[in-house]
């Protein structure tokens, strides 16, 4: 089965041809970083002005690399939630019109599933890594830090998140305020590359809980930077850095291989836009090692926001027999529910 | 069977329509919330109505706003991406374009071509965009943002303008509105169906040419001093001159002329009931410009105008001068007479501007420097083309810093 995705949830227009799940046959990114990096962050008007401006001619190049045409897909796939609402309406409103033109079934799809379905594809020629539920996935990026166990790829539950800042988003704040500059994440890890002594911050406590909390830490830099004083916090922003992205990312792998154990599941997959950093994914495949869990890291490519993990997920839906009408909507949160019991 | 499948959703009242090229089938719904979920269903159920399907739609047409910035998002991306599935061109046409062309059909065929019409549609909560026209669909500004505090005094400046849309119909702006026709409800929004027949003569475009007219930027962009600037009403007033005005137009007849008024003479023409002046006044309440007009029998005569030399050059002495033109008006005056230095050149440039003609020269009629004095005369105020001048440039005047 061959599906259309199509994302266009924050600020990456992007749409994909992705085969039976697994195989991405096509896969385009318009990305707008360079236009937010002047305002520090994403600029929701920006953002959904840029998406309508460029949707039709990503979605014309996905099917031109896949070598088919509109009529040749079995169906759409599209984001509808969580995300930038005003982004969201611009590939919902694009899909069903393309669905109804061309008379395909339509989905909507969970952002969040989809970046779990991230880890089943495989780049192009490769072979598609053996993903099958259940396991436990971890996505962080900047809007999310969600970990989530999957028994059935249509009845994802949650068993953990974040209780204030989304890992991304705190690493975003913390590189703007250490004068790192925008996207913050890649950033910061760039310079902690050169961290000789990291600082020390103390990781929230949350008990037996597999939440995470990263606004305390947060704080912590801000106090510490402020006694510093402005010369001596550039002349330690490596060590800043790399003390801060432990303290976020070492929750996060610890957290993730402790529900794989709490569930009794020997699986863990991660994907987002943190999971593409390099101390998470060291951290993760540590942790994996000593439990004796296997570990689906999503390609990096496929870490960030794109439409192939949207079609992917989509192409589950569908060939499960799962279809929306045109009646199809979105909305700018959705939460998973929590795992019961 | 071929049809055409127009959007209009940039506005409250949103609609479809399919036309097949002898009647247009429409549907109005308030788009607020459910646009986004509702829209393409309402699409399916009306092409089907008409007894086509998908492929029966040769031609998609939209209304590109300006607007809502989601509503008018949805309509486009929908139209976009119908038409580049279906392979067919799109025709876009602005809302307030198409307020524009729905207003013509209540203009009667005699009515007059040069009248301004005023097309509004909704921006943020306390602010519109307004596009101004004459009868004719000529467009002569816009589209501007005008805030509903400000509306009737923008208005006001387009003499016997009709206003359209929904925000004119606003109780504090339609109450206000003075010698403006309010059009019908009728008209109040763009209307699809209008879309859809003018479609039809259309040629249409690449989908993918056409964007949404936002007019106004994001809120950064904003904050960096982008985007279009709000219209501003004028911050000198004029208003009818009162006793206590006698210190100020003595305070200007010092500044400007060389042989300014004695206090007695100014006192005494100031209760004189064939004297009628009025001031200019900016809003700390510094009076900065006075204007004064003798009625003698059936003539006006235009005694005075006089503005602070700071205040020069910002079309103060053109608005006195309407001020004391409309009390003439009010008294049933038809000639106006008045007389300038001949050196004086932005008097005669602004009297010229008005359509007053030289009448004669008075010879070394200023006795402080033997200067001569041009007689200029208007004979007829009410002559419809004098009227149509005024009219012409009032409106400059209210738009001169906008473009």
């Amino acid at each position: 089965m061959r599906v259309l995705g199509i994302e266009t949830s924050c600020d990456e227009t992007a749409a994909a041809v992705v085969e039976d799940a697994r195989v991405v046959l096509s896969d385009v990114v318009g990305t707008q970083v360079d236009l937010h990096a002047r305002y520090g962050g994403v600029v929701p008007e920006i953002a959904s002005r840029r998406h309508l401006e460029v949707i039709d001619d990503v979605i014309a190049l996905a099917l031109d690399h896949a070598g088919i045409a509109l009529r040749d897909v079995e169906g759409l796939a599209v984001t509808t939630r969580p995300g930038l609402i005003g982004s969201l309406v611009v590939g919902l409103s694009s899909a069903k019109a393309y669905a109804w033109a061309a008379s395909k079934p339509i989905v909507g799809v969970h952002h969040i599933v989809a970046h779990l379905s991230a880890a089943r594809l495989a780049e192009s020629g490769g072979e598609p890594p053996p993903v099958e539920p259940p396991f436990v996935g971890l996505v962080a990026s900047g809007g999310h830090s969600d970990l989530i166990l999957v028994r059935d790829w249509l009845e994802p539950e949650l068993v953990g998140e974040t209780r204030d800042d989304a890992a991304g988003e705190a690493l975003d704040k913390v590189a703007r305020h250490l004068g790192l500059g925008y996207p913050g994440g890649p950033a910061l890890e760039a310079a902690a590359r050169g961290s000789t002594e990291p600082v020390e911050f103390p990781v929230a406590d949350l008990g037996d809980s597999l939440d995470f909390s990263f606004s305390g830490v947060k704080t912590a830099v801000v106090r510490l930077t402020a006694a510093l004083g402005p010369d001596d916090t550039l002349r330690r922003r490596a060590d800043l850095a790399a003390g801060f992205q432990a303290a976020v990312v070492g929750p996060l792998a610890r957290n993730a291989a402790r529900a794989c154990v709490a569930e009794g599941v020997d699986l863990l997959i991660a994907g987002g836009g943190v999971a593409a950093n390099a101390l998470l994914r060291s951290l993760l495949a540590d942790e994996c090692a000593a439990a004796g869990i296997t570990l689906a890291l999503a390609p990096m490519r496929y870490c960030t926001d794109n439409a192939a993990m949207v079609a992917s997920a989509g192409c589950e839906l569908l060939s499960r027999g799962r279809r929306d009408d045109l009646l199809l909507d979105c909305e700018s949160t959705g939460p998973i529910a929590r795992r019961r019991g | 069977m071929s049809v055409i499948l127009a959007l209009s959703t940039s506005c409250r009242t949103a609609s479809v329509a399919v036309g097949d090229g002898r009647s247009v089938r429409v549907e109005h719904f308030e788009s607020r919330q459910a646009l986004a979920r509702t829209l393409m269903s309402r699409v399916d159920r009306l092409v089907r109505e008409t007894g086509g399907g998908q492929r029966a739609v040769s031609r998609v047409a939209v209304d590109r706003g300006p607007g809502s910035f989601t509503g008018t998002r949805i309509g486009v991306s929908t139209a976009r991406a119908l038409a580049t599935a279906l392979g067919v061109r799109l025709v876009a046409a602005t809302s307030l374009g198409l307020l524009a062309r729905q207003s013509a059909c209540i203009s009667s065929p005699g009515a007059d071509p040069g009248r301004f019409v005023l097309v509004a549609v909704e921006s943020k909560s306390d602010e519109m965009f307004v596009s101004v026209r004459r009868a004719d669909g000529h467009q002569a500004a816009g589209p501007l943002l005008v805030r509903y505090a400000d509306a009737a005094e923008f208005a006001g400046a387009f003499r016997g303008a009709l206003v359209v849309g929904a925000p004119w119909r606003s109780r504090s702006i339609s109450a206000s509105l003075d010698k403006i026709e309010l059009a019908p409800a009728a008209w109040d929004y763009p209307d699809a169906a209008t879309l859809a027949s003018l479609a039809r003569d259309a040629d249409g475009q690449d989908p993918r040419e056409v964007v949404p007219l936002y007019v106004r930027v994001s809120q950064p962009e904003a904050l960096e001093g982008q985007g279009p600037r709000l219209w501003t009403p004028p911050s000198v007033r004029i208003r009818p001159a009162t006793l206590d005005d006698l210190d100020a137009v003595l305070r200007l007849e010092k500044l400007c002329f060389l042989s300014p008024w004695p206090r007695g003479d100014i006192a005494r023409d100031f209760r004189r009931p064939g004297s009628h002046y009025v001031m200019a006044q900016v809003v700390d309440g510094t009076v900065v410009g006075y204007g004064v007009v003798w009625f003698v029998f059936d003539r006006g005569h235009v005694a005075s105008v006089a503005v602070d030399p700071e205040f020069r050059r910002q079309g103060v002495g053109t608005r006195l001068m309407f001020a004391l033109l409309d009390a003439c008006l009010a008294r049933g005056v038809d000639t106006v007479s008045l007389e300038y230095r001949e050196s004086n050149a932005s008097a005669a440039e602004l009297y010229e501007t008005l359509g007053f003609e030289h009448e004669g020269v008075r010879r070394a009629y200023y006795a402080d420097t033997g200067e001569d004095a041009i007689a200029a005369v208007l004979p007829s105020l009410g002559d419809p083309s004098i009227q149509a001048l005024h009219r012409t440039v009032r409106a400059a005047l209210a738009l001169r810093a906008h473009g």
